[in-house]
């Protein structure tokens, strides 16, 4: 399989001392979508840049299929040389160009004769939903039909990489999700390649082949969404993702107890010493009662389609918990069992932000 | 992975102070092409705005003619300067505070069509307004004549101090209003409503909460009228010198015009560098001032209404008949003057006549200066778009950090008086073979009106996103590219607004022409003014009647334009 990108040892930091990035080690595949996400200020939109030319790493080099594009001590190849597709949070069409001369403009710059752009161009309208729309002005179009002639000119050209950066965060959320079934479809049927960067936790579950998931410039973990969601690699990816309860402590013959709270719990197999008791929401049954089980209440609740939310306080710990069923009101008192529960021995961590 | 598992040990704080990236930091249009058009833009800046103020300054010093400054003359002409800027610059700004706060957040009676009305000052040339005013308080006004006739004597002449005064601040209190009036309408109205639902009557929230974080504005605008007021000619010549009042630029002008000192250059360059420091002074006070400034967060809901209740028809009574007085009795003034055989004549239909209008319209002079004034207002107007537009360009789209310094220098001349300007171009005008030609005032109105168009076009061109040029980068445009096709073309409407601008200003621009006046270069401006000083009052009311009309009916032609792009 061939790289269409790859990241070696990148770093970046900010004239003023910042870190942008750290240590960022990442390849993509050709077709592969990677969703880039991380709570804000984690470096992700910094590594969207990075790639695009936008700014330059420290350290570190980047490439794409193969060519370099950027490594320190020799020349770097400007954006403009670079053959990306890029569509940003505020689509920035061009409110002096009609739809059509929005997406021919690559072309143009490109050298394209003018028969093959407008024949192109009307492709490219049609694959997203725009046939007909070349002639608009932008500011005639809606929110969703201007992000479409955004993709369309990101597409025109094929890219060797298309770059999404919040591409899709501005629009309504029913609109939104209309769109992610459309980029992965095409994703597929033109083989492309993508970096996606998104704060939508769900979004970039749905979409992605696979998940980058940054904080503070540093790859917390780097894998398909199933494996990032049932086995994370540390508490951060846990509680960031998946809203887990995080509880400090120590392990003492088997035993974990909580530093803060009288909680114990069984991690048959784990080694003495500090860590992170990690329970994800998932993990905890609610309505069972067993010898385990504990008579907890319920401090707030909502509802959903697939699952409703709670929080419980379980002795003291506030535990997020997803259970389907009947649905608790904020008061009540559930019997409720820990089925599940990993340890994370030593390190400190960092609690998400979220 | 191997750095998956390792966890970040940093500190937590960290996390929530580090903000995404954003701002200047992403704003890299540096490359390829680019660095050319910057080199291109401050060389003519350079030239334009560095060099003739740097020969005012340089005379001001190699001359050392400081001892000048001292003489009687000299001193009271400065402190008269002072005084009628300051004066009138403190009462500019709270007329135009009181102004914005009746006409943009009461339920005054038809302020609308009011606010029209009183910011039709700005539209009058000082000049021509005080042309307009003598009409009236002058000793042969109407309504002297008027009072002479029932009281026996004058009501007010008003040649002198407090005339120039009250002339500077008619003059000046439109832009108070507009600045003040802006800074108003970005209160958010939450604020106020915020500190009625702690229990606020809507004055108090007005004064006490909405009030204080409009002083940054009232400040600048304080600064801008009163550097912009020290210099003006117009003014004080037509109304202070009759009086016996002068100030430092009427006296520049004596001494430019009738050499009654020796090595009059160096005594002018020393005056401007004076005022020069009084301006830079001025500026800097206005930039910690508006350093001061609070952050205020988009106008997140409506300002609310004040209700003026049982007040609403007095102070909606007083403020139309106050506002007709000051805006449209003087153009009656100047309409009748134009008519009147002779000056102060009773208004009568035998003495009405058309001859002061075709002997004003029909003088060599005034056909001499209209073409002199048309050519260089639209030459100023192309030159100015061009370089103003891609400072305007380079400043609000490229990162660089030659870039605050160029945004000093291009705005400097607004800071400067138009005489500075003026003698700045004589200074250097034998030099560079100019002298005594219409291409020195042209110069002069460049270096005085670039900033209007950068002003005009940073605001818009600010607020547009990054992306738009990151967007053509992508697409594979290289810098200079961009910076053509992107953002030079989304600049161009503001360019033309801020050339239409250019032109109506300098079509009437009486400061800088008055004093580079050559054989043959003299402008419409300079045709009434000295229409004016040669007795000719009604000639010269008249021609400003049509200089008046025309602008009004440009200025109607921009703002059409504006709405339609």
């Amino acid at each position: 399989m061939t790289e269409v990108l790859s990241l070696e040892d990148v770093e970046l930091t900010y004239p003023n001392g910042k870190v942008g990035l750290e240590k960022l080690n990442l390849t993509a595949k050709k077709g592969e979508l990677i969703a880039v996400i991380g709570p804000s200020g984690s470096g992700k939109t910094t590594l969207l840049r990075a790639v695009a030319g936008f700014l330059n790493p420290s350290e570190g080099s980047i490439a794409i299929n193969g060519e370099v594009m950027y490594r320190r001590g020799q020349s770097t190849i400007p954006t403009e040389k670079r053959k990306l597709g890029m569509v940003f949070q505020q689509h920035a069409i061009w409110p002096h160009m009609s739809v059509a001369q929005n997406v021919s403009y690559p072309l143009r710059l490109a050298g394209v004769a003018k028969p093959q752009r407008a024949k192109r161009v009307g492709e490219i309208l049609e694959l997203v939903g725009l046939d007909g729309f070349g002639e608009r002005d932008p500011a005639t179009l809606s929110g969703g039909q201007r992000q479409r002639v955004a993709l369309a000119r990101a597409l025109v050209n094929s890219p060797r990489l298309l770059l999404l950066d919040e591409a899709l965060s501005a629009l309504d959320e029913p609109l939104r999700d209309t769109l992610r079934l459309e980029l992965r479809s095409l994703a597929s049927t033109l083989g492309l390649t993508m970096l996606h960067v998104t704060h939508d936790r769900n979004e970039a579950i749905a979409l992605a082949d696979r998940m980058l998931v940054l904080d503070k410039g540093e790859v917390m973990q780097l894998g398909t969404p199933t494996e990032l969601l049932n086995n994370p690699a540390n508490p951060f990816i846990a509680g960031f993702l998946s809203d887990a309860t995080l509880i400090r402590g120590g392990v003492k013959d088997g035993l974990f107890q909580s530093v803060e709270h009288d909680l114990r719990y069984a991690v048959a197999g784990e080694p003495d010493g500090d860590g992170t008791l990690v329970i994800l929401p998932n993990d905890i049954a609610i309505d069972e009662s067993g010898a385990d089980s504990k008579e907890v209440t319920i401090v707030s609740s909502l509802f959903g389609r697939d699952h409703n939310e709670v929080v419980l306080d379980w002795g003291g710990v506030r535990m997020r918990s997803r259970y389907s069923g009947v649905m608790h009101r904020e008061g009540d008192t559930v019997s409720a069992r820990i089925a599940q529960a990993r340890f994370y021995p030593a390190e400190d961590y960092s609690a998400p932000s979220t | 992975m191997n750095s998956s598992t390792n966890t970040a040990s940093r500190g937590r704080g960290l996390l929530r102070k580090w903000q995404a990236p954003s701002g200047p930091v992403l704003k890299r249009l540096t490359a390829s092409g680019v660095p050319y058009v910057r080199f291109g833009v401050w060389c003519s800046v350079a030239a334009l705005i560095i060099v003739p103020l740097t020969a005012v300054v340089a005379l001001a010093i190699s001359g050392n003619r400081w001892d000048t400054l001292w003489t009687a003359e000299i001193f009271n002409a400065g402190v008269n300067s002072l005084v009628s800027a300051g004066l009138s610059a403190v009462f500019a700004v709270v007329i135009g505070t009181v102004l914005a706060l009746l006409l943009d957040r009461t339920n005054l009676p038809g302020r609308g069509i009011l606010r029209i009305f009183l910011l039709s000052p700005l539209l009058v040339p000082p000049f021509v307004g005080a042309i307009a005013w003598l009409g009236l308080f002058g000793p042969g006004g109407q309504i002297n004549h008027f009072w002479s006739q029932v009281f026996g004597s004058p009501l007010w002449n008003m040649y002198g101090g407090a005339g120039v005064v009250f002339l500077l601040t008619v003059h000046s209190y439109p832009l108070a209003y507009l600045i003040v009036g802006a800074a108003l309408r970005r209160v958010p109205g939450d604020l106020e409503q915020a500190a009625q639902i702690s229990g606020a009557n809507p004055w108090r929230a007005v004064t006490k909460i909405t009030m204080p974080l409009v002083r940054p504005a009232q400040i600048s605008a304080f600064t801008l009228i009163a550097v912009q007021n020290l210099a003006d000619f117009g003014i004080p010549a037509i109304i202070g010198t009759p009086g016996g009042y002068q100030t430092l630029a009427t006296m520049i002008y004596r001494y430019i015009q009738s050499g009654t000192v020796s090595e009059p250059l160096q005594v002018v360059s020393t005056i401007g560098a004076l005022l020069l420091l009084l301006a830079i002074i001025g500026v800097l006070l206005e930039y910690r001032a508006s350093g001061r400034s609070m952050g205020l967060d988009g106008p997140a809901a409506p300002q609310q209404t004040l209700n003026l209740s049982t007040w609403k028809h007095v102070v909606g009574f007083m403020s139309w008949i106050v506002g007709l007085a000051i805006t449209v009795l003087p153009l009656l003034a100047l309409a009748v003057q134009s008519f009147l055989s002779a000056p102060g004549q009773p208004l009568r239909w035998e003495n009405l006549t058309l001859n002061s209008m075709t002997r004003a319209l029909t003088a060599n002079t005034t056909i001499v200066g209209a073409y002199n004034s048309i050519f260089l207002a639209a030459s100023a107007a192309l030159i100015c778009g061009v370089i103003g537009g891609l400072v305007s360009v380079l400043l609000t789209r490229t990162l660089s950090r030659t870039n605050v310094p160029l945004r000093i220098v291009v705005m400097l001349p607004q800071a400067v008086p138009g005489l500075i300007l003026a003698v700045g171009w004589l200074l250097i005008g034998p030099s560079l073979g100019l002298f005594n030609t219409i291409w020195l005032i042209l110069c002069a109105y460049v270096m005085g009106f670039i900033a209007l168009v950068v002003q005009t076009v940073n605001a818009p061109l600010r607020s547009i996103p990054v992306a738009l040029e990151e967007a053509a980068r992508i697409s594979g445009a290289g810098g200079l590219r961009t910076l053509i096709t992107i953002s030079w073309r989304m600049a161009m409407p503001a360019i033309f607004t801020g050339m239409m601008l250019v032109l109506l200003t300098s079509v009437r621009e009486l400061t800088i022409s008055v004093l580079l006046l050559a054989p043959g270069s003299q402008t419409l401006g300079v045709a009434i003014f000295n229409l004016q000083q040669a007795g000719d009052y009604n000639a010269a009311s008249a021609l400003s009647l049509i200089v008046v009309v025309l602008g009004l009916f440009g200025l109607s032609l921009t703002i059409k334009t504006k709405t339609r792009s």
